[in-house]
């Protein structure tokens, strides 16, 4: 009774033939099982295809530590413990104007990807994607210990990566002191109409620069 | 009704199934080319912490690749489907979620813009909305044509 009970239950998924005198069902759990398979197959190419992509992200860092660890547990929270550091235009303008920048008192680094980057930066200003800080870490650590001023910036409104560097920053050892976040962000800067460098770091090709 | 040869509604399983195949495939492929972007867009709503973001943004590109390629090629179409339409539901109620977290100031639903991180970059979330609707509705198509597809293979 209770095995009626249950093919009834599951009839309405599926579905029956009679061919060779035999019944063909093709039920729910055989379906559910087509499902397990489907899903492995998206683990087994998602785990390998993360790993073999040049692009592949760190299954085991956790990106946004410093945003969610925050009270609150909001972006706005870690920009609120930012504020004191945060600077506008004008002071970043004046950083840029600043004599200290061209012997590298000063400097900017751009956390975009690496095509917006090329694209167009702050003139001089090194390049390190957050997310992939192995690419660039070491040479904008150099020049973050030598330097007295760090400006950090990534696309600007609600763009959260500027603030996560300067935390990793802070983490590898660059005193919080040295640290100003550019909350305009390079959308600001270009369209304050300020000089913007494309290609690579101090290329002199610059694009606009009328200010 | 015939059509080419084939029932009206084996056409209507078809067009769904290879529609439903090409978005998914197209979907996952803009997300496994720029999985850093994913995991910002999958951040932005704020569902899920480390670890479980990193796995569904290393995992759910490819599911959806998978599923896609599985109603293109005609195989596991049932247990494709039903997961297609598990995962435009969830994605649905989350980009719902997070456009009424964005709105204030007296801002129309409708006029809220954002990249939800489907794969189409910014848009208004009723498109959007509209377009996961449309999707989710040829979900039963695609169900129906494989089991009519079956039936007729089965047919002496």
């Amino acid at each position: 009774m209770k095995i009626g009970r249950r093919k009834m239950r599951w009839s309405f998924l599926s579905q029956a033939d009679e061919k060779h005198g035999g019944t063909r069902r093709i039920g729910c759990f055989r379906i559910l099982g087509q499902m397990i398979v489907v899903l492995v197959l998206g683990v087994v190419f998602g785990l390998l295809g993360n790993c073999f992509s040049p692009r592949g992200i760190d299954l085991f860092r956790n990106y946004f530590s410093k945003v969610t660890d925050q009270p609150g547990g909001t972006a706005k929270g870690a920009l609120g413990a930012a504020d004191g550091r945060m600077i506008g235009h004008q002071i970043a303008m004046a950083l840029f104007d600043s004599p200290e920048r061209l012997v590298e008192k000063i400097v900017f680094v751009d956390v975009r990807t690496a095509d917006s980057y090329a694209l167009g930066h702050v003139p001089g200003s090194y390049h390190f994607d957050y997310y992939q800080p192995a690419a660039g870490l070491a040479e904008v650590m150099a020049a973050c210990r030598t330097a007295e001023t760090v400006v950090v910036y990534c696309k600007g409104g609600d763009c959260e990566d500027a603030r996560l560097a300067v935390a990793l920053l802070e983490q590898n050892g660059i005193p919080a002191g040295k640290l100003r976040l550019y909350k305009n962000g390079f959308g600001g800067w270009e369209a304050a109409g300020a000089p913007v460098e494309t290609g690579a770091r101090s290329s002199g090709v610059l694009k606009g620069g009328s200010r | 009704m015939t059509f080419f040869g084939r029932q009206w509604s084996w056409w209507l399983g078809f067009a769904s199934r290879v529609a439903l195949g090409l978005v998914f495939v197209w979907m996952g492929m803009s997300k496994v080319l720029e999985p850093v972007v994913f995991l910002k867009q999958l951040h932005a709503y704020r569902w899920l912490d480390f670890p479980f973001i990193n796995i569904v943004a290393a995992i759910l590109p490819w599911l959806e690749i998978v599923c896609g390629l599985l109603l293109l090629a005609g195989f596991f179409v049932r247990a494709s489907t039903l997961l297609v339409a598990a995962m435009l539901a969830v994605f649905m109620v989350a980009i719902t979620e997070r456009a009424w977290s964005l709105q204030h100031g007296g801002v129309l639903f409708c006029a809220i813009r954002f990249d939800c991180g489907c794969g189409a970059g910014e848009v208004a979330v009723c498109w959007k909305l509209f377009e996961n609707s449309i999707l989710l509705l040829m979900t039963p198509a695609s169900w129906w044509g494989a089991r009519i597809a079956r039936n007729a293979a089965r047919e002496p």
